[in-house]
């Protein structure tokens, strides 16, 4: 056809100068690092772990039984000393029930209406019994008593 | 509540003694020394505690506790009062309360070293506490000896007769006849036992 006299500007991608960069093709494997390292550190730690932690356990249990030892070393002070204020308590609470149900007909203290609790033989408790020491307390009096929660019952 | 007028309870007078004023960080702080100063009066009293069971014949044996322990601290406080207090300051600053003693190592050996030198108490080896000792006592047996060191509180006291002796029991119908204490066939002869 006619008029093709302006040649159209263009500009043509062509592979740079000197060619492409070669392409890798090769097999390149991954990076290994030494296992024996890890594994033999892994069974030293083991092994010393092992000696260390029964030699922990020792001190451990050794200082559990200074304390438990320290405990019953003290028990016959705190033991005497909670005896004699129950025992104070118990006469109390026994004078405060015959003042109180004095003008009761037919009560007789430390029974139910002349029944007895222990019928065959009488009881002594060894250990503090709640209904025995509180029996005439009121219950704000019982929440104010921490040192009850020391005794040894 | 359950105490009768019949019951016995000690009086008021005889109840009267004088308190150990000590703060338990002080009490676990000298429990060793403590307990090996009075040795006696402890072992006296959980012995009559064991046997008889019974706090109200154990008062005086318990006056005698805390007295002992009274005497202790009054001691610790005329000699070694500087250790101890640090001793004792150091557990209760212990975490979480426990008053445990391997927060408090150096102070321990500090007081431990006091206690001997001035007031030559040696504090028994770690495990002396743990184990079972024994008391020689001249206070008399309790009344009900078949009760002591058992593990039911109140066995109940039976009525029953001594158990015949080998001589009475071959007279017995059983050993006439072949049954004599629990042998293991008990059936061995056909025979009329009691009539």
């Amino acid at each position: 056809m006619t008029g093709f006299s302006k040649v159209a500007v263009y500009r043509q991608e062509l592979p740079p100068r000197g060619g492409f960069t070669p392409i890798p093709w090769t097999r390149v494997p991954s990076r290994r690092i030494p296992l024996w390292p890890f594994v033999s550190l892994w069974l030293a730690s083991n092994i010393f772990g092992y000696f260390y932690h029964l030699s922990e356990k020792r001190e451990y249990w050794k200082n559990e039984m200074e304390m438990d030892e320290s405990r019953s070393c003290i028990e016959p002070v705190l033991l005497a000393e909670q005896d004699r204020i129950t025992l104070r308590q118990y006469r109390a609470n026994r004078d405060e029930e015959a003042k109180l149900m004095s003008d009761v007909p037919g009560w007789e203290v430390g029974t139910w209406f002349g029944s007895k609790i222990f019928k065959s033989r009488t009881y002594f408790p060894d250990r503090p019994h709640v209904l025995d020491y509180y029996g005439l307390a009121r219950p704000s009096s019982q929440r104010l008593d921490i040192n009850a929660g020391q005794w040894q019952i | 509540m359950s105490f009768t007028k019949d019951t016995k309870l000690p009086s008021y007078e005889d109840l009267e003694c004088p308190v150990v004023n000590v703060s338990s960080p002080a009490l676990r702080a000298g429990s060793f020394h403590l307990a090996k100063y009075c040795d006696l009066q402890f072992k006296e009293f959980m012995l009559c505690r064991q046997e008889e069971q019974d706090p109200r014949k154990c008062v005086k044996e318990g006056k005698d506790v805390s007295l002992c322990a009274i005497d202790f601290f009054r001691k610790v406080r005329d000699t070694c009062n500087d250790t101890f207090t640090t001793f004792w300051t150091c557990l209760d600053n212990a975490s979480e309360g426990e008053m445990g003693f391997h927060y408090c190592k150096k102070e321990q050996h500090a007081f431990e070293q006091c206690a001997k030198d001035k007031m030559n108490l040696e504090r028994p080896e770690p495990g002396y506490f743990s184990m079972v000792r024994m008391h020689d006592t001249k206070r008399p047996v309790p009344s009900d000896p078949f009760r002591a060191g058992s593990l039911e509180r109140h066995p109940p006291k039976l009525e029953v007769p001594n158990p015949p002796t080998l001589s009475q029991a071959n007279e017995y119908p059983e050993a006439r006849i072949g049954m004599k204490f629990g042998s293991r066939k008990p059936w061995v002869f056909e025979a009329k036992l009691w009539d």
